[in-house]
């Protein structure tokens, strides 16, 4: 298992960091727009990575049917593009760019017992409201924290169904988010703007990801853990509208990093002997 | 006139003698009796496999839901024919924990492949009560020769009911069947071994 966690978590997280390294250092490079691909090839890239190192090069048509989660980070990766590069306040285009990557989802991962109108709308709707957080200026460092706990919630409530490749997975992106934040972190001074959150890639991949725990799991998990652990974000998104609209600073980022990671935290404590055992099994 | 009555007598005789060993049984091979079909009894039929752990301890499974078919007739020499499903659903390791890895995407998938198939294609007569069976085994939706070692371990009853078991051996590559988790680490080894343990019964009307 030792040999897994560092073929499919380690390894692609640390290349997760080369690639932000690489493309933070050179500070010319630091736009919005610029470190939210940034931040998204990252996610994606460490999650089909890890799907690499677990079950190889991802082949068509998929031979198993959670095999086209590979093929849903590739596709997400691309819409990611065109989601960093929407205006702040363009939810129009934002909400298609949602519905593409909820159609990809809907149609390369046809997950048993889940009807494909079902994927295409949690994976959709979880990727519009990322999306939207993320056209918010200087929301990027809390949604990546926001990523960091809600991937690692859902890596261990996988673990805890059953499917191991899955939870490397998600493990891998939880370290990359995590290594995202420490790297922007380390680099604040040299670049020109905030880091990305990963826009409709972060949410899309997430929501695929514990939709895929959930339709191969034996009811172990509880319902309700699989949506308090990618549940958080539209909770902070609360504090993002309203009164709230012109709450700026590190109080209001550290408000909203609580807000939407309490729910995934929560996923785990209230899961922790399930997961304790899945663990040292 | 009696002589011409014994002529005709002999002559009759003769003819219907003739007759009747043109309708005697010829010497040639008896054509094979049609083979008995034999329900298999879930409940004493299981199959195990076995599989290396982590290079160290050789680790023993079963499945619980083992049924189908045998075509095979108890007075032939002919191999049986096997029809056999296993519910993936039903692994069982004696652990919960590791059963639900078992029937997760990255073994069994369950989920998806709800069972796994073997059906006989032919079969050799090694010695008395052994043939060696070649079949298609389906696992994870793909379908692959093998060939099994199949020993008959009993029949009892009578030719109205009857009860018969077969014990088969063999070994696949896991990998060959897109089960991939812990190959290439080592973590599990690529050969299996399996061992199914068949009762089948045949009953009036059945």
């Amino acid at each position: 298992m030792i040999e897994s966690v560092l073929w499919s978590v380690v390894l692609p997280t640390v290349g997760a960091v080369v690639v932000l390294l690489a493309c933070w250092w050179p500070k010319a490079l630091g736009g919005v727009w610029w470190n939210r691909v940034v931040v998204m090839t990252a996610l994606t890239g460490a999650a089909f990575g890890s799907f690499v190192a677990s079950v190889g090069w991802p082949v068509w048509p998929p031979a198993q049917k959670w095999h086209g989660l590979a093929l849903v980070a590739a596709g997400l990766w691309f819409l990611g593009w065109a989601d960093a590069a929407v205006r702040a306040g363009d939810w129009a285009l934002r909400l298609v760019i949602a519905g593409c990557a909820g159609g990809l989802a809907a149609w390369l991962l046809p997950l048993p017992g889940v009807s494909a109108l079902a994927v295409g709308c949690v994976v959709g709707a979880a990727g519009f409201v990322t999306s939207m957080v993320d056209g918010l200026g200087g929301r990027g460092a809390p949604m990546v924290l926001w990523m960091w706990v809600a991937a690692a919630a859902t890596s261990m409530l996988v673990l805890v169904a059953g499917s191991i490749s899955v939870a490397l997975m998600a493990g891998a992106i939880s370290a990359t988010a995590a290594a995202a934040w420490l790297v922007a972190m380390v680099l604040r001074s040299r670049m020109a703007v905030g880091i990305g959150g990963g826009g409709v890639a972060a949410g899309g991949l997430l929501s695929a990801l514990a939709m895929t725990g959930w339709a191969y799991d034996y009811d172990v998990v509880p319902v309700w853990a699989w949506w308090l652990a990618v549940g958080g974000l539209p909770i902070a998104c609360m504090l993002e509208i309203g009164p709230f609209e012109k709450w700026h600073g590190a109080s209001a980022s550290c408000a909203r990093f609580v807000a939407s990671a309490v729910p995934p935290a929560a996923a785990i404590v209230l899961n922790w002997q399930a997961i304790q055992g899945a663990m040292s099994g | 006139m009696n002589r011409t009555i014994m002529v005709g007598v002999v002559a009759l005789a003769g003819t219907l003698g003739a007759a009747s060993i043109q309708d005697m049984p010829q010497d040639t091979p008896a054509a094979p009796s049609p083979a008995e079909q034999w329900t298999l009894d879930a409940v004493h039929s299981t199959a195990l496999f076995r599989i290396h752990h982590a290079g160290a301890g050789r680790f023993w499974g079963r499945f619980n839901d083992v049924t189908g078919t045998v075509d095979w007739n108890r007075d032939d020499i002919a191999a049986p024919s096997f029809d056999v499903s296993v519910a993936a659903e039903s692994v069982d390791s004696g652990n919960t924990k590791l059963d639900r890895h078992l029937k997760a995407p990255d073994f069994f998938n369950a989920r998806e492949f709800e069972t796994i198939t073997f059906k006989s294609t032919g079969g050799e007569r090694i010695e008395d009560g052994r043939w060696r069976v070649t079949g298609d085994m389906t696992l994870l939706g793909v379908t692959k020769p093998v060939t099994a070692d199949i020993e008959v371990t009993g029949v009892t009853g009578n030719p109205v009911v009857a009860k018969a078991g077969w014990e088969a051996r063999f070994e696949i590559n896991r990998s060959d069947f897109g089960m991939d988790w812990g190959v290439d680490r080592g973590a599990l080894s690529d050969d299996v071994q399996l061992i199914v343990g068949l009762e089948g019964g045949i009953e009036p009307g059945g």
